[in-house]
């Protein structure tokens, strides 16, 4: 094999990767777009947006009240807890429930096409030996056993894990931190204590 | 006394005991800081090139020294106002090693001949 011919080898291979995380990229902005269109410029999430960082601040408040009385009264905490628990329940049905669909939709019809198109097909070589247990991620529809051959679809795996996080955080579209915190189960608990 | 309605950049470039910091901002201050480390570490170990348990101690080596750095010397943060330091180093740590995988491997192959796959 001619240097020329390697070098366009692993040219390929390198452009198969990106045609990977391009198509990765594009399927992101897509999902945040119908998230966005059908979920987060509604008033209703608007709504429960607002709702939940209300129940955020005011248990806040009492938790750094001063009166021991006032910290632990029960029926305040039990309002409360009440009141998030619905706007919760609302939000995860309502947010998280859509968004998932979309989510799983995209990233399935994703994962098939990239099957079919890219199945046997060696984008690299890793730069390391993957544990045994990764093998069926890395050498994913590879042929033979040189577990060093990356397959597309780990490349793809790899770019949900650094390429949509990273969109998905630049484009902000979606449900702060804090009030992701505040809908979940761990800040329910630590309000029932 | 500069409060937390000060930009993100006037923080980042002016750092000072002053500033407050929210803890969403903070958060994602660390996010991408621990993001533009993983890329360049991986860049580093694609180039040089670092193989197989090396590359991840490098990894491992880089991020999280740098990171304490950051928020302790330069954004002079109280980390226990925070969450302490494993909160602050260990969020968004694993999305910085997809990041750092991923560009490892692309720069690895696009660096060295690595083409001994037969059609």
């Amino acid at each position: 094999m001619t240097p020329s011919m390697l070098r366009i080898i692993q040219m390929t291979f390198n452009y198969t990767a990106l045609v990977i995380i391009g198509y990765t990229a594009l399927s992101t902005v897509l999902i945040e777009f119908l998230s966005w269109l059908f979920v987060y410029r509604t008033s209703n999430y608007k709504r429960m947006v607002s709702e939940i960082l209300s129940c955020g601040k005011r248990f806040a408040l009492l938790d750094s009240a001063k009166n021991k009385a006032e910290k632990d009264n029960p029926k305040k905490k039990k309002k409360l807890e009440a009141e998030l628990m619905g706007v919760t329940r609302e939000f995860s049905f309502r947010v998280r429930g859509l968004t998932s669909v979309f989510t799983f939709g995209v990233l399935f019809g994703l994962y098939k096409y990239l099957s079919a198109q890219y199945s046997g097909v060696a984008v690299g070589k890793l730069p390391f030996h993957a544990p045994a247990f990764l093998h069926r991620m890395t050498h994913m529809t590879l042929e033979g056993e040189d577990y060093l051959e990356c397959s597309a679809l780990f490349i793809y795996l790899l770019s949900g894990l650094a390429v949509r996080t990273n969109i998905t955080k630049f484009l902000g579209l979606g449900p702060s931190r804090t009030v992701s915190y505040t809908a979940s189960p761990q800040f329910l608990t630590k309000l029932s204590e | 006394m500069v409060s937390t309605s000060d930009s993100i950049w006037t923080k980042l470039l002016y750092s000072s005991d002053s500033f407050r910091w929210d803890k969403e901002e903070l958060m994602d201050v660390l996010h991408w800081w621990k993001q533009i480390l993983g890329a360049a570490v991986g860049i580093m170990c694609g180039v040089v090139p670092f193989v197989h348990l090396s590359g991840f101690l490098v990894f491992l080596g880089v991020v999280i020294p740098l990171t304490m750095m950051f928020y302790q010397s330069y954004l002079r943060v109280d980390q226990e106002e925070y969450g302490g330091h494993l909160e602050l180093i260990v969020d968004g740590l694993p999305f910085a090693f997809g990041t750092f995988l991923l560009v490892w491997i692309l720069v690895y192959n696009g660096f060295h001949d690595t083409s001994t796959i037969e059609f």
